[in-house]
């Protein structure tokens, strides 16, 4: 049997053990390593278990994925999203759908805060959704719309991937980050757009607010609003100040929100007791689950199958189009299955000799790639970014409503998608300007 | 089962208020370095070997045993959601008991890394030199309760699946953080 | 029959300088083994990261791969020692001969720690000077005090005797500290001002040499898999080794040149600080040999300070062949050959 045959079969046993019930970072692992043995034999496989795991989380950049959840955990018990919320509803009374507009634009202000998507959908879901749910929004629609705009922290700077793309690519890291500015903010008008029109057409998915909102009402409750908008401020400012390094900058944003919510006098032992618990059994989930990942993809380089998946564009003397509707379809299938990096690691040293021979702007395709990553973080079967989200919401929201709920977003993401191929000075326009 | 889980629930507490400290600690301590070096032209030496190697370790392996207590391991339910209550308990005793294999062989080569590299005293060199040695032994015994939480939670459901009557905890995921 | 595969894998950038060297090797041997071997490769840490490649080649996720100690001190202590020595490499054609000829034939205890990872070490490169990449103008020794650079292990203490702080930033988060002014230098080689867009954010580069890193083990065989080879195909791995290392280093060096010349149309100032730094630095580095010594003794190196005057010894060969042949690859490629890998035993398996 070829290592790529056991690697197609892999991810058929996979689905089957993800349809029985086995939970998600055990079938990621168990699948991954078995694998190994498969192809490469036992002792292969136990020092997978022995050395990996522990080096994938005894990593300092993964620090600030604890470090934002217990921000959003301590934001939410704090009672700093309460009122930030409540004003949110008075103001956009007339919007429909104006909470989940107003969360997709508070996903993109916070990643803007924020190096990552998993980081950016933990500290925002603890935020945002238990508020919409609190004003009997859609379920799907309050956590898809979190899952989806959580995306956002890849693309809007700083960004952990952007600066990894930039160094694989070897282009300039200050241009890359800087090209996913307009591209996140089109991202976030998109979904925003979608929002707005579904929940016109079926009001249901957002009720409107009833009462009569009185200017009154509005500017009483605006009063009370400054926490999170200052916190995030404050975080973004460390940042650029040079106070913070963006891994650090989330430990900061965690102690900042202690100390807010203590100046609110809203800090308690409970409310320490409380966020602390959830985040330490929210990071675990996480990144247990996060670990299966990478090890799916590390098994992946063993078998060989993505860069069988990746050759499908090379040696395509073709048109550019035919290259980037080519690498589309292969991120768009790894993005369902593997982890972030690993897709980058995996496919990059096949897909930029081939860009680079077509003269295609490597800036414009990290936009592109990171855009793609962002897609497979929420993409089924294996959508990181769901399962954060699910994780955070418990047993209120089922898995699959959230995957149901994130699906209008996709669609809406692959819109966008045709828009940044079509017109790429979008995303170039910003690099131009600085060079 | 009574007694095991009066046995484990503190030990996976005792875990869990571990992974507690641990990320309250990361928080201070990444916070001191940078504002140490910013403000003071200082910095707490091996502050990023302490929150990679200790506090992220803790903070990832200590909890996973009370994630599962919590029925919290993130699993997909649509294809099930047909069987009725007693298949689903049948099949989740199954499930566990393979997850408690997997996770018994996970311990078996972690334990060997952490035992190899305590004799061989395990450390990391960044601006200063930071003993890390004890840090593998956190993935053990993460892993280990974990393990032992599985076994019991699968013999739970067997019993259940035999008796008819949910196992405690509930068979269905998630933990109760909700919003009502 | 089908060919024997091996299974490369290393952790640097797909579009790092040394990958095409490696896979102009990898055709070479297979052209050489007549077909009947075949490299199957993964850059990157698509495979394998830096800390992960000793144990994935010992338990056979990999057949071979590019070992760094550093990344693994505890259980690479010798080779962490060599990489302490850094800071005395000032001239890395002569290390690369160097730390070649040592590790393969003079150092016991060296080709013993590989051989612990069931591995055969075979070719090295003592890579070009590491630079300080600055933000602003440093001139003088005391422009350096209270300043924020950054270094670990020996370029830590070298900055704390500089009088300034050492700073821990990971290598994809210096573009960023550096623009931002978390740190004021970041240590790298002159190639980091293109390959992690330094010269963005430092248009100051001091080419006072701080030392080239000792110890990337670039290329590196599982014992098993030697062993199972035949003798024609040991010697197809063998003989194309000098042209690995050669290629590999002079790539180094030739691109070194390149940065400087396109950063400095795009107003990068290079240059060298007062004599006083220069004096420092390199009364530092020799003074640093005894405090290598020491700290080698401590994490278990036998006999650290003969493993030292080997470097000295052989450094000094090295530099008189290289004097009386000069130079250029082709020489440099014949010395290697001839003084180094023309001894390695290909006729017998290693026990
Ligand atoms: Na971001
Ligand atoms: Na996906």
């Amino acid at each position: 049997m070829s290592s790529i045959t056991v690697g197609i079969l892999a991810i058929a046993i996979l689905l089957l053990m993800l349809a029985v019930r086995v939970p998600i970072a055990f079938a990621l692992a168990s699948v991954s390593v078995v694998g190994m043995l498969v192809i490469r034999g036992p002792a292969a496989a136990m020092s997978v278990l022995a050395e990996q795991p522990y080096n994938f989380i005894a990593h300092w950049s993964m620090s600030a994925v604890p470090m934002f959840i217990l921000m959003g955990t301590v934001a939410y018990h704090g009672g700093l999203t309460q009122s930030l919320y409540r004003a949110a509803r008075l103001w956009l009374s007339s919007l429909p759908g104006g909470l989940a507009v107003a969360s997709t634009a508070a996903c993109a202000m916070f990643a803007a805060a924020s190096g990552s998507s998993v980081a950016t959908a933990s500290a925002m879901g603890r935020i945002a959704i238990p508020e919409m749910l609190r004003y009997r929004y859609d379920p799907g629609l309050a956590t898809g719309a979190v899952a989806a705009a959580g995306t956002l922290g890849s693309l809007i700077p700083p960004s952990i991937l952007m600066v990894l793309y930039a160094i694989f690519a070897e282009v300039s890291v200050s241009q890359a980050l800087v090209a996913g500015v307009i591209p996140g903010i089109l991202s976030a008008i998109m979904f925003a757009t979608m929002i707005a029109i579904r929940c016109k057409l079926n009001p249901a998915l957002a009720p409107p607010v009833e009462e009569d909102v009185s200017w009154a009402d509005r500017w009483a409750v605006l009063a009370q609003v400054w926490p999170l908008p200052v916190l995030v401020l404050a975080v973004i400012g460390s940042m650029y100040v040079g106070i913070f390094t963006a891994t650090e900058a989330a430990a900061g944003g965690a102690l900042m929100t202690f100390v807010i919510v203590a100046l609110r006098r809203g800090l308690n032992w409970r409310v320490i007791k409380e966020s602390v618990v959830e985040s330490v059994n929210s990071t675990a989930t996480i990144l247990f689950i996060a670990l299966g990942g990478f090890l799916l993809s590390r098994f992946m380089a063993v078998s060989g199958l993505p860069a069988y998946v990746a050759h499908v564009v090379d040696g395509m003397e073709l048109h550019w189009l035919y290259i980037i509707i080519g690498a589309s379809v292969v991120y768009i299938i790894l993005g369902m299955f593997l982890d972030s990096i690993g897709i980058m690691l995996l496919t990059l040293p096949i897909m930029l000799p081939v860009l680079e021979a077509a003269h295609l702007n490597l800036i414009w395709f990290g936009v592109l790639v990171i855009k793609y990553l962002e897609i497979g973080l929420v993409t089924p079967p294996v959508g990181l970014n769901v399962f954060v989200i699910k994780s955070v919401v418990g047993k209120s929201v089922p898995l699959e409503t959230i995957f149901k709920g994130v699906m209008w977003f996709i669609v809406t993401d692959i819109v966008t998608l045709i828009i940044l191929i079509s017109f790429p000075q979008i995303s170039l326009l910003l690099p131009n300007i600085m060079k | 089962m009574g007694l095991a889980r009066r046995i484990l629930d503190p030990v996976a507490n005792l875990l869990l208020l571990a992974a507690g400290v641990s990320i309250v600690l990361m928080m201070v301590i990444v916070v001191a370095d940078a504002v140490a070096r910013s403000l003071f032209n200082g910095t707490v030496p091996g502050s990023q070997e302490l929150a990679a190697n200790y506090f992220m370790v803790a903070v990832t392996f200590l909890p996973l045993a009370c994630v599962q207590r919590d029925k919290s391991h993130v699993i997909i339910e649509l294809f099930t959601g047909w069987m009725p209550p007693r298949a689903v308990a049948s099949l989740d005793a199954v499930v566990y008991l393979a997850c408690a294999a997997g996770t018994l062989v996970f311990c078996y080569a972690t334990y060997f890394k952490a035992l190899a590299m305590t004799r061989a005293g395990e450390y990391a060199v960044g601006t200063v030199i930071v003993t890390i040695w004890p840090t593998r032994w956190l993935v053990v015994a993460g892993a280990l309760v974990l393990a032992l939480y599985l076994l019991l939670n699968a013999a739970e459901e067997a019993r259940a699946a035999i008796l008819g009557r949910p196992a405690p905890g509930g068979a269905r995921h998630g933990h109760a953080l909700d919003v009502d | 029959a089908d060919p024997i595969k091996i299974v490369y894998a290393n952790y640097l950038n797909p579009k790092h300088i040394t990958n095409p060297v490696l896979l102009r090797y990898f055709q070479d041997v297979e052209r050489d083994s007549k077909g009947s071997l075949k490299f199957e490769y993964h850059f990157g840490s698509s495979l394998l990261s830096g800390k992960d490649i000793p144990g994935g080649v010992r338990d056979g996720i990999a057949d071979a791969g590019y070992f760094v100690g550093a990344y693994i001190p505890t259980e690479m202590p010798v080779d962490n020692f060599l990489a302490e020595f850094s800071l005395l490499n000032d001239e890395p054609l002569v290390m690369t001969a160097v730390l070649n000829e040592l590790e393969l034939f003079n150092c016991p205890q060296c080709t013993d720690e590989f051989k612990k990872f069931n591995t055969r070490f075979l070719a090295t490169y003592a890579l070009t000077p590491y630079v300080y990449h600055c933000r602003t103008e440093m001139k003088k020794l005391s422009d350096f005090k209270g300043k924020r650079v950054r270094g670990i292990s020996a370029y830590a203490d070298l900055a704390r005797a500089l009088g300034a702080v050492p700073v821990n930033v990971s290598p994809d988060e210096g573009y960023e500290a550096l623009d931002r002014g978390i740190i004021d230098c970041a240590l790298h080689s002159i190639a980091a001002q293109k390959a992690r867009s330094y010269g963005e954010a430092a248009k100051f580069v001091l080419l006072d040499p701080l030392g080239g890193f000792l110890g990337a083990a670039l290329f590196d065989l599982r014992i098993d898999k030697w062993n199972a080879l035949t003798v024609d195909q040991r010697k197809a791995i063998v003989t194309n080794l000098p042209q690995l290392v050669t290629d590999s280093i002079f790539n180094y060096i030739h691109e070194d040149e390149e940065v400087v010349a396109e950063y400095t149309k795009k107003g990068t100032k290079f240059y060298k600080a007062d004599a006083e730094f220069g004096a420092f630095v390199q009364d530092f580095a020799k003074k640093y040999t005894a405090t290598a010594v020491e700290k080698g003794a401590k994490v278990g190196v036998k006999d650290p300070e003969k493993i030292a005057a080997e470097l000295t010894r052989l450094a000094d060969k090295w530099r008189g062949l290289l004097e009386k042949n000069g130079r250029d690859r082709a020489t440099f490629k014949r010395l290697l050959w001839e003084e180094i890998y023309a001894k390695v035993d290909v006729q017998n398996p290693i026990k």
